[in-house]
This record gives C-alpha cells, sequence and structure tokens, in this order.
C-alpha cells in the first residue's frame, strides 16, 4: 500500500527557537554536554537551516549523525563559568501527510504484530529493533495497563485511537510531578505525568502486545487561547509515540494531546525512549550546590 | 603409562574426565597420563602431608604479595586462593586447542567490527536483530567507531572446559574488559617457587611472550599520528574487584595505572593530569566497566569514567582497547549462531565448538529450554548482578514454573544450556589429592594481524569436591597451567621489538597525595612506636613508684605521650585513665583508634594500596609481616587486655623493624620522580610535626634536674638522636643543648630543620607554579628562616615561675606554622578537579493542555 499520488500538501515553515539557560551558584571549571536539538530531515519534513549556539563559547562543538540518525551534537566548555546557554535555531518545513486512518481501520492489530516477520526486509529489521524493553521502559511494565485496548481482531486504527482516549482519561497532566528519572510503575500509580511519562505510557503498551513501538522527540506549535496574545516562550519540546505498522510506515500519536501527529509537528530525534535522545544533557565540574534552569521554546509558523 | 603410588594411587577421580588419569576399563584401573608422571611422582613423594604444607606455603607467598580478590559487592579483601599443583597440558593437546582459540577470537573479532559497522550480519539474516540489539552489551554510543588496525577486538579471555569426553568447548567469552592475566603470571611465580625442582626440570611455555606481544599491541593500536605512544591502564581504583590483576598487570606491561579523576579530555584528545602539567594519552587499555567508562554518553552517575572520552575515541585521537562495545560478545544467545557465522564470514567450520546453547527468542529454542527446564542451565542474556545460571535440576517445581514464566514475558533475554560435564584435576585436599571440577580461562590479545594466545591461562578449580560451579565469587581455587614442550624454551632477557622509549612516569595529582600519605603514615607509625617503647621503658623502670623522680618523670612522659599522639583522654586531663598497661597496649594494637600505632599501619597498607603500581612488589611483604605481628599482640593480649605480659617491646621491635624494612626499600628501590618526593614530603612534614609536639609536651616546664634529665633522655630516645647526643654533648642532658640537636641541628636527620632543609629540597624537584605554588614556597623559606634565627640558648634559659613560656610560644607557633605548610603542599600541588555533577535537563514542563 503507498501513498504515492496522492495531493501534496501545503507546505508550513516554522522558525524554532529552544534555548536553555543554567544558572549556577558557584563557578563551573568545565562542562561536557550532548544534545539532540536539531531537526532530523523525515519523510514530510526538511531542516532548513540550523545553528546551536553554546555560550560561554565553547572550546569544542561538533555534530554527527548517531545510531538512530539522529543529529547529535557534542560540546565542550573549559573556561569558568556560572551561567551556561545553548541555543537552537532551525528553520523547517513540514508537509505532512494526515495519516491514513481508513487504511489503519481495515488492518487487524494482530496481522501488525506478525507482518513484521513477513520478510528480512531492512525496514522490518529495524522496526523490530522496537520490540524490546530499553532503559526507560521496561518489559511487561505497563502490559496490564495495556490489555483491554489490545481486543481480539480490533483494527489497528482502533487500537490506536482507543490508547490515546484511556490515556488522557486516565491521566492527568501536571508539570513538575516527575523528572527525567521517573519510572513507569510510578507513572501508573500516581496517574498523573508528562508528556514524555504518557509517550513512555503508549510505546510501553504497544510493545506489551509484540508491536514495535518508538519515542519521539520533538515540538507541536500551540495555539493561544482564542481573543489572546500568544506568549513568547510558551511552547515547549515536546515528546510522543509511535508504532510500525508493515506497509504503512511509522503512525505517529500524541497521547498527551490525545490526537495524531499531523503539520503542526516538528520532529526532532527518535530513540527507544527518552533516553535516546534527551534534548540536552551534560557533565559538569563545580564546587556549586545549587543550580536553576530555565528553557524557553518559540514555534513561530514564518510566512 | 606410570605405576601409581600411595598419594596418586588413593587419588579416585570423578565419573567424567580426569585431567591426571584415565579411566580405567575392564581389568586396566586407571592411569597416570604421561605428561602428569613427574607431577604425580613428586606428589607420592611428599605425601599429603608435604602437599598440605606445600598449600599452606602459597597462602604465605600470596599474603607476602598482597594479592587480592574483592568479592563483588563487598567491603572486604580476600586472599587470592591458590592451587600448589598446577593444570597440566600437553603439547600436542594445545597446539590444536591453540589455533582453534585464534579462529574463535578472529571471528569474534570480525562479528564485532561488522555490529558497529555495517551490521551485515542482521541485514543479512545471519544473526536476528533481537539477539544484539536486545543485550546490554550493545553499546549504540559506540556506533562506527574504530580503533586503528585490523583488529576490533584487542583482548579476548574463553572460559573453556571439557566435556566428558575429554573434547574441549567455550562455555563463555569474556570480551568486555577481561581480568585475569595478571594473576595467571602471579601463579606462575608463587607456584615456581614452591615446586622449584617440578619447575626447572619441566619443559613448559613460559607466559612472558604474551605480555611482551600485548605490550607491543598497545603500540600498534595507538593512533597513526602518535610517533611515542602513551599507553594507560584505566582501572577504577583500589576498591576494584580485581584491584590487584589490574595494578600487576600494570607492571608487567610498564604503562601506569590511572583512574577515571585523572584523565581530561580537552581540545578533542584525551590527557592524563600530572603534576604541574598534562601530558597526552594516546591507548587506554580499559579496565572500567563500558557503562561507567563516559558519563556524558553511558551511565551519568559513573565518577570511574572520562566524560568526552567516547567523542575523542569517535575522533580517533585515542584508542580505547577494548572498546566500549566488545561486551555485546560476551552474549550467550550468540553461540548458537557462531558455527553457521564462522562458515558464512571465513567458509570455516568453527574448530571449538560452545556449550550448546539454545535461544529463547527463538521459537523453536525456547520450546526446546522450557520442555527441558528440568535439566538445563538457564541463564539471562545480560551481564552484571542478578544474572547467574539456574541449575534446572537443582530448581523446585515452583521455581522452574515462575522461570518459565519470565522467560516468556521476555524470551529473548534468555537462554538454555545442555550442562557440561567438566573434567576434574587433582586439587590438594586435606587427606591427599581429590578430584575438582576445572574451567580454564584462555587469554587472547590482537598481534601482528591475528592474535596471540598465552599458553595456558587461568585455571579455576571448584571450591569442593562436589561443587559443579567454578567461580571467584563462589569460592574458587586458581591453578597455574603448565603447557609442556618437546622444544627447550628459552626467554631472552632483552625482548627483541620494543621501542626505546622512555616515558616519564606521569604522576597524578591523586597518585602524589597517596604517596605523601603513605609517606606520613609511614613515619606517623615509626614515631608512635618509637615513642611508645620509650615510654614502656621508663614504665618498665620506674612504675613500682620506689623512685620518686622516675615516678614524676614517668607522669610527664605518660601525658606527653598522650598528647602527641593526640588520644585524648589517655594519661592527660582529668578523665585519664588509670591502668597504664592496658592503656599503652592500646596505643600499640587497637587499630580503629586514630594516633595508635596499628591504625599508622592500618593508613600505611590503604595508601600503599591506592597506589600499588608505585611500588615495589617486596613492600607487602613488610606491610605484612607487621600486620602479623600487631594482630598476634592482640590476640595473646586476650579480648580482656588482661594479665600476661603480651611483650609489648618485643613487638614494637618487629614493627620498627618493618618499618625500617619500609625506608630502606623507599630510599633504595625508588626512582626518584615526583611520587618519590611527595612521599618524602609527607615523611619529612610528618618527622617535623612530631618532633616538635613531642618538645612541646616535655621541655617546656622546668622540673627538678634529676626529672628533667630522665625526661630529655626519653625524648632524646624517642626521636632517635641519644647516641649523637651523648656524644657530642658527653654531659648530663640540658634543654638548650637538646634544642640544638633536636630543632636547629641541619646535619640531625631527625631535626626539624633537617626536614625542612629535605622538604624544600624535593620541592625544588617537583615541577609546580601558580600563586598556591609561591605561597608555599613563602611559607617554607619564613619557617626555614624562623629556625636559623632560633636562639635555643635563650629559649632554654627564659624561665617565669618554672614555665619556658617563651619556648613553649615558639613550639607552639612552629606546630602551627608545620600544619599550614602541609595544607599550603597539598593546596598547591593536590587540588582535586571540583566535583563531578549531571547537568539535569527535563523536558520543560508547559501548558500544553490548552491546545
Amino acid at each position: 500500500m503507498s501513498l504515492e499520488g496522492t495531493v501534496e500538501p501545503e507546505p508550513r515553515r516554522y522558525r524554532l527557537v529552544h534555548s536553555t539557560v543554567y544558572t549556577y551558584s558557584d563557578d563551573v571549571t568545565s562542562s561536557y554536554g550532548r544534545a539532540h536539538l536539531v531537526p532530523r530531515d523525515v519523510p514530510g519534513q526538511r531542516c532548513l537551516g540550523t545553528q546551536v549556539l553554546v555560550d560561554p563559547p565553547p572550546s569544542e562543538q561538533r555534530d554527527h549523525v548517531d545510531f538512530f540518525g539522529n543529529r547529535s551534537t557534542y560540546f565542550a566548555v573549559d573556561r569558568r563559568h556560572t551561567r551556561l546557554t545553548v541555543t537552537a535555531a532551525s528553520d523547517v518545513e513540514v508537509a505532512r501527510h494526515s495519516a491514513p486512518t481508513a487504511l489503519l481501520a481495515a488492518i487487524p492489530w494482530e496481522a501488525v504484530r506478525d507482518g513484521l516477520y513477513a520478510s528480512a526486509e531492512p525496514e522490518l529489521l529495524d522496526a523490530r529493533s522496537y520490540l524490546l524493553g530499553s532503559p526507560l521502559v521496561a518489559p511487561g511494565a505497563v502490559a496490564t495497563y495495556a490489555a483491554p485496548t489490545f481486543t481480539q481482531g480490533r483494527s489497528i486504527g482502533d487500537c490506536i485511537a482507543d490508547l490515546l482516549a484511556r490515556i488522557h482519561g486516565d491521566f492527568t497532566y501536571r508539570s513538575g510531578t516527575t523528572t527525567v528519572r521517573t519510572t513507569l510503575p510510578e507513572v501508573l500509580a500516581r496517574r498523573t505525568g508528562v508528556c514524555q511519562d504518557f509517550a513512555h505510557l503508549a510505546v510501553g503498551s504497544f510493545r506489551s502486545v509484540g508491536l514495535a513501538a518508538r519515542y519521539v522527540s520533538g515540538y507541536v506549535e500551540t495555539r493561544p487561547p482564542p481573543g489572546q496574545a500568544r506568549l513568547e516562550g510558551a511552547d515547549a519540546s515536546h515528546a510522543w509515540a509511535s508504532v510500525f505498522v508493515p506497509s504503512l510506515g511509522w503512525i505517529d500519536l500524541d497521547p498527551t494531546n490525545h490526537q495524531l501527529v499531523d503539520d503542526r509537528y516538528v520532529v526532532v530525534a527518535w530513540g527507544r525512549d527518552y533516553s535516546d535522545v534527551p534534548p540536552l544533557k551534560g557533565v559538569i565540574f563545580t564546587e556549586a550546590k545549587k543550580s536553576t534552569m530555565e528553557v524557553s521554546v518559540d514555534l513561530v509558523a514564518a510566512g | 603409562m606410570g605405576a601409581r603410588r600411595p598419594t596418586v594411587q588413593s587419588y579416585v577421580p570423578g565419573d567424567g574426565w580426569d585431567e591426571m588419569v584415565t579411566a580405567g576399563a575392564g581389568l586396566v584401573g586407571p592411569e597416570v597420563r604421561p605428561h602428569w608422571s613427574a607431577l604425580s611422582d613428586v606428589a607420592d613423594l611428599l605425601g599429603p602431608d608435604g602437599l598440605r604444607r606445600r598449600r599452606d606455603e602459597v597462602g604465605r607467598m600470596l599474603e607476602d604479595d598482597g594479592v587480592t580478590y574483592r568479592v563483588l559487592g563487598s567491603d572486604v579483601e580476600q586472599s587470592w586462593a591458590l592451587d600448589p599443583v598446577p593444570l597440566l597440558v600437553e603439547g600436542a593437546e594445545w597446539a590444536a586447542l591453540e589455533p582453534a582459540l585464534i579462529q574463535r577470537t578472529e571471528l569474534l573479532d570480525e562479528l564485532l567490527t561488522d555490529l558497529y559497522g555495517a551490521r551485515e550480519v542482521l541485514r543479512r539474516g545471519l544473526i536476528p536483530p533481537e539477539v544484539v540489539l536486545g543485550h546490554d552489551g550493545f553499546i549504540r554510543a559506540w556506533d562506527q567507531i574504530r580503533v586503528p588496525g585490523p583488529r576490533q577486538l584487542f583482548l579476548a579471555a574463553c572460559d573453556v572446559a571439557r566435556d566428558s569426553g575429554g573434547v574441549w568447548h567455550a562455555l563463555a567469552d569474556r570480551t568486555q574488559a577481561p581480568s585475569g592475566a595478571g594473576y595467571a603470571m602471579e601463579n606462575r611465580r608463587v607456584v615456581s617457587r614452591v615446586l622449584p625442582g617440578l619447575y626447572r626440570d619441566a619443559q613448559i611455555h613460559r607466559l612472558g611472550p604474551f605480555f611482551h606481544a600485548m605490550r607491543l599491541a598497545l603500540q600498534e593500536v595507538a593512533p597513526t599520528t602518535s610517533e611515542a605512544p602513551r599507553v594507560v591502564l584505566l582501572a577504577p581504583g583500589a576498591q576494584s574487584e580485581t584491584a590487584f590483576d589490574q595494578a600487576f598487570l600494570s607492571s608487567l606491561l610498564g604503562y601506569p595505572v590511572v583512574q577515571g579523576s585523572d584523565l581530561v579530555v580537552r581540545e578533542g584528545r584525551l590527557w592524563a593530569r600530572s603534576i604541574g602539567r598534562m601530558e597526552p594519552v594516546d591507548v587506554v587499555l580499559r579496565r572500567v566497566d563500558a557503562s561507567f567508562s563516559d558519563p556524558l554518553e553511558l551511565r551519568a552517575d559513573s565518577q570511574l569514567g572520562v566524560p568526552g572520552l567516547v567523542e575523542a575515541a569517535r575522533l580517533g585521537t585515542v584508542s580505547v582497547v577494548n572498546g566500549l562495545g566488545t561486551g555485546a560478545l560476551e552474549n550467550p544467545a550468540l553461540l548458537p549462531y557462531l558455527p553457521a557465522l564462522s562458515k558464512a564470514l571465513r567458509g570455516e567450520d568453527l574448530l571449538l565448538p560452545s556449550v550448546q546453547t539454545w535461544w529463547c527468542g527463538d521459537l523453536l529454542g525456547r520450546a526446546h529450554v522450557l520442555a527441558r527446564l528440568h535439566e538445563l542451565v538457564v541463564k539471562p542474556t545480560a551481564r552484571g548482578v542478578g544474572t547467574q545460571s539456574r541449575f534446572g535440576w537443582l530448581l523446585s517445581a515452583s521455581e522452574r514454573e515462575e522461570l518459565a514464566r519470565r522467560i516468556e514475558a521476555e524470551p529473548h533475554a534468555w537462554v538454555g544450556q545442555e550442562p557440561l560435564a567438566l573434567s576434574t584435576v587433582p586439587t590438594v585436599g586435606d587427606d591427599g589429592l581429590e578430584p575438582r571440577s576445572l574451567v580454564l580461562r584462555s587469554f587472547a590479545v590482537a598481534h601482528a594481524g591475528s592474535y596471540q594466545v598465552m599458553a595456558g591461562g587461568l585455571a579455576r578449580v571448584a571450591a569442593d569436591r562436589d561443587s559443579i560451579t567454578v567461580a571467584n565469587q563462589a569460592g574458587a581455587l586458581a591453578k597455574d597451567v603448565w603447557v609442556t614442550t618437546t622444544t627447550t624454551v628459552v626467554e631472552p632477557w632483552v625482548q627483541e621489538g620494543l621501542p626505546h622509549e622512555r616515558v616519564t612516569a606521569a604522576v597524578s595529582p591523586r597518585v602524589a597525595q597517596d604517596m605523601f600519605w603513605l609517606g606520613r603514615y609511614a613515619e606517623r607509625a615509626e614515631d608512635a612506636a618509637r615513642a611508645v617503647r620509650a615510654v614502656q621503658d621508663r614504665w618498665n623502670d620506674f612504675h613500682s613508684g620506689a623512685e620518686p623522680a622516675g615516678t614524676a618523670a614517668l607522669a610527664v612522659l605518660l601525658e606527653a605521650l598522650t598528647r602527641v599522639t593526640a588520644t585524648w583522654p589517655g594519661f592527660a586531663g582529668d578523665d585519664r585513665v588509670a591502668e597504664a598497661r592496658s592503656e599503652l597496649l592500646s596505643l600499640v594494637v587497637d587499630e580503629s583508634r586514630p594516633g595508635t600505632v596499628a591504625h599508622a599501619v592500618r593508613r600505611l597498607t590503604e595508601s600503599a594500596t591506592a597506589v600499588r603500581d608505585q611500588l615495589s612488589p617486596d613492600t607487602w611483604l613488610v606491610l605484612n609481616s607487621m600486620d602479623r605481628a600487631l594482630h598476634a599482640l592482640s590476640r595473646r593480649a586476650g579480648p580482656t587486655r588482661g594479665t600476661v605480659d603480651p611483650d609489648l617491646v618485643g613487638t614494637l621491635s618487629r614493627v620498627l623493624e618493618g618499618l625500617l624494612a619500609l625506608s630502606g626499600l623507599i630510599a633504595e628501590s625508588m626512582v626518584r620522580d615526583p611520587g618519590w618526593r611527595f612521599l618524602d614530603c609527607g615523611r619529612r612534614l610528618e618527622r617535623a610535626q612530631h618532633v616538635t609536639a613531642l618538645l612541646a609536651t616535655t621541655v617546656t616546664t622546668r622540673r627538678d634536674p634529676t626529672v628533667d634529665s630522665l625526661v630529655l633522655e626519653s625524648v632524646l630516645i624517642s626521636a632517635e638522636s641519644i647516641i649523637t647526643y651523648r656524644r657530642r654533648y658527653n654531659a648530663r642532658a640540658g634543654v638548650d643543648t637538646v634544642l640544638d640537636l633536636l630543632l636547629v641541628d641541619r646535619d640531625n636527620p631527625r631535626s626539624v630543620l633537617h626536614q625542612l632543609d629535605r622538604l624544600a629540597d624535593d620541592l625544588r624537584q617537583v615541577p609546580g607554579d601558580g600563586v598556591r605554588r609561591e605561597a608555599l614556597d613563602g611559607e617554607l623559606r619564613e619557617c626555614i628562616a624562623r629556625l636559623l634565627e632560633a636562639d635555643t640558648g635563650a629559649l632554654a634559659n627564659q624561665v617565669a615561675g618554672d614555665e619556658r613560656e617563651d619556648l613553649r610560644d615558639f613550639l607552639s607557633d612552629l606546630g602551627r606554622q608545620l600544619r599550614s605548610l602541609s595544607t599550603a603542599v597539598e593546596l598547591a600541588h593536590f587540588s582535586a578537579r571540583a566535583p563531578q555533577r549531571q547537568l539535569d535537563s527535563v523536558v520543560a514542563p508547559s501548558d500544553l493542555e490548552a491546545l
């Protein structure tokens, strides 16, 4: 089944600025960082230009393409500083097809599962690597939660819709309730979380029944409530899940916002879970006892 | 086949293959295999008693060499356990095994190269992707990283064992950061000394060539840009399970041991922090577990690694061997695929069979394992804690059900293996030789395009005769392995082909600091021992209270002893102890009490352990002898420290003998590199502080001349200057002349000024600059000037009431200055890097739900 021949959607252009500022209570003698902040090129999305600026100026900064095909940035700052700023600015063009909902409604989820072994096509082999447990999505952790969604013979489209609805209904979005080290059992117990928790929940649910699922890191354009001005920097980095359907490819879904991913979304990087693609991680050397972090993201439609 | 005599006659092998004797058949009883005949003659000659004595001797030698092994998760070091009877392997058999090991290692290397490169083996379906990608040894951050040269697998170990027919099988491949080569060499050293005659007459392969090859190999893998490659061995530190192995390997190779905190990535390459400068590092022989090696890319909480190491390796400016990805090859789920892989990649049959293995991720494999759970060995593919093997036949029905559930839940993470019979090998037991199950760890190092295999390896046998597991964690014994040969083996003294490099020993601030404290504790132990001995002598003379002057002097000395050793309340203050004898004993043996001799000896040993690779192996002989003497005294005194005279002075003499021997080693066997200089700095500062404290607690008060004379004499004895004093002054001791000798006599190696001269000399020899070093130099000059200007006559003669107030102030200032100097040395040279922390990152919260 191919989507070729359908009408190309009108491309949308975004200017994306993601800035992170760390301030420390004492000198940091050196900082080593790794960032996944540069949007990758994927079908329906092109990165037209990008720049990652680190301040103080790093003594080293370079990119490479990582195991998953993401652009990964390394930097090292070896002069003393009490403030570190990492700013990524990119221009992105998005013309994403909407998900083939009619086709998804026609395939039982068991066929999706068994289809992973239909051949040794590279795409299938690659997808199969996302069946396994990963550091933050332990195998079996959400099997009980996921089971009611995957009833016998149900279409994969219905399963996705049901899972989105259940996560939306069962969990409350609450910032600050979880950290990057929160585990899925904790999320299940508390029934609250942030986008990465819900993405992990969805990824784990698919994997628990033998479907290949990955974690996607990126951005979503936010729109102000009617009549209000858009707030600068009010956007944030975002995360969602993607499930592999043989012959249709990866289907992205956003459990936080209870919808399939469309062209208001910008994909940055993907991996098995958050731990493969944190926007920014690092090691610092300091006597400082306290640090604060401020993040601002602007995803603005350009032109 | 040799006839069997008493000891060997009574040896009853197990049911399977035995290394020494053949299985009997019909009327023919078991016979000794020809290559064991010389050894079995020796065993007969020795008899059970002689064998046990050899075993005890081995234990003592290992203790004297400081050979230890730490059980994972324990803070107690255990002595390495070694059986005196070597495993003998016939040359012809080895000649068949060696190429099989080489072939296997080459195959694993080709697999490794592909897994972190094109991943063709997955694409071609030679190995299911889940096998590789689901294993925790597959490090995605290492993708596409290569070391120079044809081989990506630098050092490989393989645990092999025999089936009941005597055929060798691979049990497991150890490729992550294999340990044991150093232990193997130590086993040879000890066994060759315990069975010297047998060793001398035996024609066996030597181990030296393997280490020689490894040394060359480390040079070969260096980045092509470096002309004289610098190599370091990256280790987790003295707390590591196999710290001895690491330090000994480092000394065999001649490359220094470093820890993660000694290294730093700057300007795209790796550097070793050294006193006063940074040294580029070209090759890292890695003994830190991969997941701990770079906190930026892998375990963020690791303090054992170097942030940026993976990036530097990716740039190719440093070669890390084994690479961080090599743990992927330890995956037992690979074993079923190796024969086909060998055919596909090399067009060869696999010569060394693996123990038969089924991967549960495969439908058939899983069905097979679940059906035969009660007779298979089942293990997780992952490495690390909680991943030990389960023996199906030992599990209860409910345990087997639970295991089956876990396998069903995550099939790709489990394998089942056919149990291997394992051969038995004679091992010294309490009643002679007894058979124990054997596993042999072989070692192969990438060299000259292929692999060089250690002739023999590290053999281990089960902890007891009924045990079927052979693991150090389960109390296994090691064995030396002798591979016999018919040709004479000559090991050249000078090994050909080594580059004539002269690598200046890098001394990191961490090593410098440990050396400094090594010097301090050696001196502290000596000072405490001399002080207690001098006071004990006076106590023996005067404790009866018959002589008033003696009694008064004894009281002064007891109080001074408490003060100089800082062991309050002791003999000072209001809650002074009543029982002098038990307090004196405590000052010697209580190792948990700071200020005692035993405490200083313990800290000395700990400091030495931390810098093991810098010290002569004989150091351990000395340290152990002191430890034994102190423990023997503690035992003799009993828990109540009661009535029997435990011979305090005799023990102190033995401790002093040890400390003098240590001083001798330090003076005569150590290169004067910056590490030695800092050791000496520590000793000088400690001695200067001790002498100052000794004077401050004894001579600042004027007493009856008879009392003072006794006190001064003890001070001079304690400061090891009595002979000089008597020769020089030929009179009753006076405070002024004592001050002359102990404070300002530049030629007296016990005087404070002499210590400061030596300190200045040491510091001149270590590189360093910056304001902190200038501050240190300034303080030292000032301190020396103060002593040079001191008018000892005036200080001794100024008395107010009975107090020598000027002297008291002078000594108290001097003590303060010396403490400040010590801090200045630490600030100028040991300043550690700032603590390592994680830069926390969160997916920023926002009100996305407003969407």
